[in-house]
């Protein structure tokens, strides 16, 4: 059986961006400081619907804090529209397509800090494996 | 009658940092802090209101320092940046629930 849910916990990450098919990107902000920082993690489990078509993009802060020549951030805006337009693509499209924005934005720029990038994308399968 | 009196004094050190906090200078800004933990101060007021931006290294070099003044039993209070950016990463990052905070450096004081 298939439920199609994301249960996530956001410790002190980089807010996440989700994007649900046909629908407009948002941000899964932290719900606490990063882990270690405290002595216990003050982060708690959040459940949504993730379905065919919706889209996960977890990126490092060395996207949206990649920088232009004039020292103009990228930011998160610019990558949720980036994601609302590639949404229809598969995953690896889309992280390509980020990867080649913050090198277009930086423009030559020497990178000032790590790019690690995840998407995840809700595929199809076969009907009778979907409740 | 005899009256015997003890006085113990806590010193309590504003640094205001300026401009950008980032990978780059946070080296040099750590040995600071060290030093200055070695010389024995325990409370920190942190003046962060003419910070324009922190990068992850700069809010770790946050942490490193608020938990060395904790193992010593100090503390470190922050001033919030006044750059819209930088305040955001606080609130993004969860920090304010890690350090107590405030908006001038003569309120920070007295949150000791």
């Amino acid at each position: 059986m298939v439920l199609r849910r994301l249960v996530y916990a956001n410790a002190g990450h980089a807010p996440v961006i989700y994007c649900p098919a046909g629908g407009e990107a948002v941000l899964l902000e932290a719900d606490a400081p990063a882990v270690g920082i405290l002595p216990m993690s003050l982060s708690a489990d959040h459940e949504m619907d993730f379905g065919v078509g919706d889209v996960l993009v977890v990126a490092t802060d060395g996207f949206n804090e990649a920088r232009n020549g004039q020292g103009e951030m990228l930011g998160y805006e610019r990558l949720m529209v980036l994601v609302e337009k590639m949404a229809d693509r598969s995953a690896e499209e889309i992280g390509a397509a980020l990867f080649e924005e913050v090198w277009r934005f930086g423009n030559g720029r020497f990178q000032d800090d790590d790019q690690t990038l995840m998407v995840i994308k809700g595929v199809a399968l076969d009907k009778e494996d979907v409740a | 009658m005899s009256m015997q009196m003890k006085e113990y004094v806590t010193r309590t050190v504003v640094v205001a940092l300026k401009d950008e906090v980032v990978a780059f200078n946070v080296p040099e800004l750590r040995e600071r802090f060290y030093e200055l933990l070695e010389e024995g101060v325990r409370q920190f007021v942190v003046d962060l209101s003419d910070v324009t931006f922190m990068d992850s290294a700069g809010m770790g070099l946050l942490v490193s320092v608020l938990k060395r003044a904790r193992q010593e039993g100090g503390d470190v209070k922050l001033v919030l940046p006044r750059a819209e950016g930088a305040r955001r990463i606080f609130a993004l990052t969860k920090f304010d629930r890690v350090f107590d905070v405030a908006e001038t450096a003569e309120t920070a004081v007295r949150l000791f």
